[in-house]
């Protein structure tokens, strides 16, 4: 009885632990998106500077969790994120603020999606 | 290249881990439920070797579910015998009091030609011989023969035999497991003396001994190696 006890332990210590690595990336994706609306908002104003310096932010927010990201998510999801953030921060960089419009909406777009597919939902399941 | 192999040795030890805890029912004769759970970690296990841009997580953490569920059904099952008849199902009579159940065979999707093949795979090649024919959950078809039909055993002819215990090997290779030795109730005295009878000097020119507690004894000698 006692490996069944280990058995639905480690089952329930899984299941907790994919609810807290969802949540987790809830408060992550949020928060990233949070700082890129901003700096687009900076952008919108003509301040290029500020929004330049929040993308950076939010950039390096995401290296930093590089491993993690490596760990729990998809490849081909985390090099399409890094790519993104590449592609604005050189459009910025470049004071090409009309260009970086678009490039915020998709990097949002795929932050959110990194949250969608550990989001427990009918869709995601299936 | 490295990641690749370092990737395939963490799968395999994990596989070799999990498959260790969940018995060893895992390598012979499978029930459906422990069917499905080896099927599906066979490819779990592939699949994040073939591709490195799936993390290792991904196949990692099904297996150790599907571990989880494995380990908790089964203890389930054993506890209660009506939830083993609805996942195990229950072992079928093909042919009950020498009559072939013809209503089961069809049920099991058992053809009377299926039926002969696997009675002859027992030496059983006369139907009529047979008093009962199960098919148990794990697929495997048992025959009982009629009394008069059945090998007559040392207890049907009467005799008394001797019980000489378990056969244990005693030199494996030219090593004396002294375990087994002690087990015997041997000590390396009789190991030199029954080696000289078959003509050896020592254990390691021994490839096999095998012994059982009435002293009788099985040897191979080592062949020279080329």
């Amino acid at each position: 009885m006692k490996k069944e006890f280990c058995a639905l332990a480690l089952l329930l210590a899984l299941l907790a632990g994919g609810l807290l690595n969802a949540r987790y990336l809830r408060g992550f994706t949020a928060g990233l998106n949070e700082k890129l609306s901003r700096s687009q908002e900076l952008c919108e104003a003509g301040d290029a500077a500020g929004a330049l310096a929040l993308a950076r932010e939010a950039a390096g927010d995401w290296r930093a969790r590089e491993l993690y990201a490596g760990v729990f998510i998809r490849h081909a999801e985390t090099d399409a994120v890094t790519d993104a953030f590449l592609s604005l921060l050189g459009e910025l960089e470049s004071g090409e603020a009309g260009a970086a419009q678009g490039l915020y909406a998709g990097l949002a777009a795929r932050i959110e999606n990194l949250y969608n597919m550990e989001r427990v939902s009918l869709g995601s399941v299936f | 290249m490295t990641i690749i192999i370092i990737r395939t040795l963490t799968v395999y030890c994990a596989l070799v881990v999990f498959m260790r805890l969940m018995g060893k029912r895992q390598l012979s004769e499978l029930e459906l439920p422990e069917l499905a759970v080896a099927v599906l970690i066979a490819d779990l296990g592939a699949h994040p070797l073939q591709d490195i841009g799936i993390p290792l997580m991904n196949g990692l953490l099904p297996i150790a579910v599907l571990f989880c569920c494995e380990v908790l059904i089964s203890g389930a099952a054993l506890k209660f015998p009506r939830l083993r008849s609805a996942l195990f199902g229950r072992p079928s009579f093909l042919i009950r009091e020498g009559r072939i159940v013809q209503s089961e065979m069809r049920r099991c999707r058992f053809t009377p030609d299926e039926l002969a093949e696997q009675l002859r795979s027992k030496n059983i090649g006369d139907l009529s011989q047979v008093q009962y024919a199960i098919l148990e959950t794990d697929g495997e078809l048992n025959a009982v023969l009629y009394p008069q039909y059945r090998p007559a055993t040392a207890g049907d002819l009467g005799l008394v035999t001797g019980d000489g215990g378990y056969p244990m090997i005693v030199v494996n290779d030219g090593r004396v497991l002294s375990g087994n030795l002690r087990a015997l109730g041997r000590d390396e005295r009789w190991l030199r003396r029954e080696l000289k009878r078959f003509g050896i000097s020592a254990a390691r020119e021994a490839y096999l001994l095998v012994a059982d507690r009435n002293g009788a004894t099985y040897c191979a000698p080592m062949e020279a190696k080329r």
